[in-house]
């Protein structure tokens, strides 16, 4: 029936529909297939096959958890990441040692996680008192590491440094951007790091009268990294209690241009929380979730960046009906992740295990982790993002 | 409209079936097989379109040389499932059940000749899937690749890539 077998050549197939295939792939089977030829080898590595296979990859899948767990038998501090569908279906799958980054001393922490690439802090004492921060990159999926970046600051260690990790896609370029306090110049300043560089670029200083949060960590999406901050202050020192609700604000950093903007919480959002809310990125939206008078989780959600009015509130769930009521001094509830109507939430550092509830119709369940104390928690994908630069 | 179309397609077969209709397009299958479809469907076989456009609508019958009448009527089939809005989960697992690797293969050149991409898509990913826990041995034969590394290198690629290995199917299941 066919039209004929006489060559099987006509079957090798033209880069264009090789690349078309491949793109299907999990990363772990492309990783595999880098074996079938020179040609197979450097084009799963491409860039631009990257970014391709990135646009067919399911997203949200996993989370990446900073954790106090058990890897190997020792009680350690640890960023992995999981699958979400596992998490909830085999909560008591050990952590992996080859999959999991394991801190030494407690001087890394994860800055964030873009399209399947972790930015991580590594802070490095010094015997003055000092601290040197730089960072490095690491897709847990390929199981690469970067080498370490330039060193960013010197700092005596009290400094408070934000940081937050993001991708400008104009130019396909990953950057840090750290916010921190001069306080000799008396300004706030804002460095640059590009992954692959070899140097922190000064972008700009602002006197402006506010200060970001205590949450070190921006949220990324959208091409910024965003902040809770407040405005209209005197100085960069602060007590929560002394602020008012409408100095309340995200402040956005533009990665592409370098810029950044004010935007405003929602309307509905009267009381102040006795605690600082947190700024998330869930299924692709800003988040900013708070406890309310020490009774209620709250959760909206920006359905439109920065568009205010899309602002929506999306959960609103009493401690009673989570089933939780370890509510110590401070707020401890944090979300992992959202998918459909499903909304996962971790107790921090304080309890082994996760809260799976439904908004809509109330249903809650607890799942526990056996040895597993998170601290935060990001959406993650799979992907094959190369961290930059690759040791030799 | 969708239904009508549906329902004609389903009669459709080798070239006497109404053959006075000028509406219709006849392909003609490398072994000359002539296969009546409405334009609705040539529309979606980009190739063929821009056939007929060319030719300012003269010409309805078009040679499809490297395409076979094995082949061709399931590629009429999926673009008339696409018309009709119907191309669903359940269609397409269907569709690729009744198909060895081999047809799946020409059906992949057939929709790449003809340029009909959401076939295309949906062909690589099935192809993607059936590939997946293959051996590199295997996917080097199936796509007729020539290993092109040195004993030395590909040893050395497969020892740091060692954690990709698990879960590989044994070869000797192949279908073909």
């Amino acid at each position: 029936m066919h039209i004929s077998d006489e060559d099987d050549v006509s079957w090798i197939l033209t880069p264009d529909l090789i690349t078309e295939i491949l793109s299907w792939l999990p990363v772990k089977i492309l990783g595999r297939f880098r074996c079938v030829c020179k040609y197979w080898k450097l084009l799963i590595f491409e860039p631009t096959f990257a970014k391709l296979h990135h646009q067919r990859s399911p997203k949200h899948t996993h989370t990446l958890l900073t954790l106090f767990g058990v890897v190997n038998d020792s009680e350690t501090w640890v960023v992995a990441p999981h699958s979400v569908r596992r998490l909830l279906e085999h909560p008591s799958s050990p952590i992996k040692e080859e999959e999991c980054w394991r801190f030494k001393d407690e001087t890394y922490y994860a800055i964030g996680c873009v399209n399947g690439l972790v930015c991580l802090i590594d802070y490095e004492s010094q015997e003055d008192g000092k601290r040197k921060i730089c960072i490095r990159f690491w897709n847990p999926t390929l199981r690469l590491r970067s080498q370490k970046s330039p060193i960013l600051y010197e700092t005596p260690s009290d400094l408070c440094v934000h940081l937050g990790f993001g991708y400008d896609d104009s130019g396909d370029i990953y950057k840090v951007v750290t916010v921190f306090w001069d306080h000799t110049e008396e300004k706030w300043e804002v460095r640059v790091h590009c992954m692959g560089d070899n140097c922190w670029r000064k972008i700009l200083t602002y006197p402006d009268c506010s200060t970001l949060l205590g949450t070190l960590v921006g949220s990324f999406l959208n091409g910024s990294v965003n902040w809770l901050a407040l405005t209209n202050l005197n100085c960069p020192d602060y007590e929560l209690e002394d602020v008012i609700m409408d100095q309340l604000v995200i402040f956005s950093f533009d990665l592409r241009n370098e810029t950044y903007e004010f935007m405003s919480l929602p309307d509905g959002f009267g009381e102040k929380p006795p605690d600082e809310p947190a700024l998330d990125v869930l299924r692709d939206c800003l988040c900013l979730s708070y406890d309310h008078m020490k009774t209620h989780f709250v959760l909206w959600e920006m359905r439109e960046f920065g568009v205010h009015e899309s602002w929506t509130k999306i959960v609103n769930v009493s401690y009673v009906q989570l089933h939780f009521f370890d509510l110590m001094s401070e707020w401890l509830l944090f979300p992992v992740s959202l998918s459909g109507d499903l909304l996962l939430l971790a107790i921090k550092e304080t309890c082994d295990g996760v809260i799976l509830c439904n908004p809509i119709d109330g249903k809650v369940q607890h799942i526990e982790l056996p040895n597993c104390k998170i601290m935060y928690a990001e959406e993650h994908m799979q992907s094959l993002v190369l961290p930059r630069p690759l040791p030799h | 409209m969708a239904e009508e179309v549906s329902s004609q397609m389903n009669s459709l077969s080798i070239s006497e079936t109404n053959p006075s209709s000028s509406a219709t397009i006849s392909l003609v299958s490398g072994d000359d097989i002539v296969f009546k479809v409405e334009p609705t469907i040539a529309k979606e076989m980009e190739t063929v379109q821009s056939f007929i456009d060319e030719t300012d609508g003269k010409i309805t019958t078009i040679p499809l040389p490297n395409i076979s009448s094995h082949d061709l009527p399931y590629v009429i089939e999926y673009c008339e499932k696409s018309i009709a809005g119907k191309i669903t989960k359940e269609f397409e697992a269907e569709f690729v059940k009744k198909l060895n690797n081999e047809e799946v293969k020409e059906l992949f050149l057939a929709a790449n000749y003809l340029n009909i991409k959401k076939l295309l898509d949906f062909l690589s990913q099935v192809i993607a899937d059936r590939i997946a826990n293959k051996s590199v041995e295997y996917v080097r034969r199936y796509f007729g690749i020539e290993n092109d590394f040195t004993p030395e290198e590909e040893a050395k690629l497969r020892e740091e890539l060692a954690w990709t290995f698990t879960g590989v199917d044994p070869d000797d299941e192949d279908e073909n």
